[in-house]
């Protein structure tokens, strides 16, 4: 039986991260990932291998990628009406492995509000963290 | 009474012309106030959020430079986008919005070992920005991340060190 567990209590910034991790592999995480992100209506644009840079690099690495995601009505709104908040996107995750286990771990964007305190912007941090907390359901929904 | 008057002009004078948030970047005055959102802490400490140049150059000139600049700074460049990369098609895409993408994978590895969730702040980005006849350079300010979102993390260090790389990129991109 898999052993997931949601992390909601880490001290150093609990309100201020969205992390979940769980037993499956690696790659399976990543595959949940992803679709729970598309099932969401969002798409997710590019998967950076951070881990192969490093790598190549010389640094000594266990997996560890990002995840962009977005939707294209957001990069338009923030194009018309908020363009330093084009900054803030695309959207992402990080997806490590973590002994045995793969977090996988974003910032929770209702915290934006704290850098970007614009109330004409809230409601997109909020519809945002929303639906970043309804796709991290779904990657623990998938595996269950 | 004419020292009156001129106390009076110099009082006028101060209320109306803006004496803070105006940043030189080697010798272009941008008026970061105006773009920023500048929020205060019960700590006292206060950053603005985001770090922003105003380009002398033309979009592609400054993209150019900015990449020297990168590099100059012993960063790598990873890659060059379009902020709607991969939402919406070749066609429709803007180039009026670029993301400039870097790394220095010692500081990254650097990083990753005091805190496994740094990504989030991953990669270092630039994005560049035409409105109108002015190019923008805009960076989010690492401090004012760790100051509202990170304060626990044990990241100040990195922090202060990335926020002092982008003033030093978007500088000598502007000279």
């Amino acid at each position: 039986m898999l052993l997931l567990t949601l992390l909601v209590a880490q001290p150093a910034a609990a309100d201020e991260m969205i992390e979940v991790s769980c037993t499956q592999p690696f790659s399976e995480a990543m595959m949940h990932l992803q679709s729970s992100i598309t099932g969401a209506g969002y798409s997710v644009s590019r998967v950076q291998h951070v881990d192969m840079g490093l790598t190549a690099a010389g640094y000594a690495t266990d997996k560890y990628r990002l995840v962009f995601f977005g939707k294209a009505k957001d990069i338009l709104w923030a194009r018309e009406k908020m363009p330093e908040l084009l900054t803030l996107l695309p959207l992402k995750f990080i997806v490590y492995q973590d002994g045995e286990n793969a977090s996988v771990v974003t910032l929770d964007p209702a915290t934006f509000a704290g850098i970007y305190p614009d109330p004409a912007a809230e409601h997109v941090f909020q519809r945002w963290s929303t639906d970043v907390r309804a796709i991290v359901e779904g990657v623990l929904a998938c595996t269950e | 009474m004419k020292i009156n008057i001129l106390v009076m002009v110099l009082f006028l004078l101060q209320m109306f012309v803006p004496v803070t948030g105006l940043a030189s970047t080697t010798g272009h005055t941008v008026d970061i106030q105006a773009a920023t959102q500048h929020v205060s802490t019960q700590q006292g400490e206060s950053y603005d959020t985001f770090i922003i140049a105003e380009s002398p150059y033309g979009f592609a000139e400054t993209v150019k430079q900015l990449k020297l600049a990168i590099v100059a700074n012993n960063f790598r460049f990873i890659r060059e986008q379009t902020v709607d990369y991969g939402f919406v098609s070749e066609a429709m895409s803007s180039d009026n919005e670029v993301i400039l993408y870097f790394c220095n994978f010692a500081l990254l590895d650097e990083a990753l070992q005091l805190e496994k969730r740094v990504g989030v702040f991953l990669p270092c980005r630039i994005t560049i920005i035409q409105e109108g006849d002015t190019v923008k350079m805009i960076a989010l300010n690492p401090k004012r991340l760790k100051e509202a979102l990170f304060p626990s993390l044990a990241l100040g260090r990195m922090c202060e060190t990335m926020h002092d790389v982008y003033q030093h990129v978007l500088d000598e991109a502007a000279l």
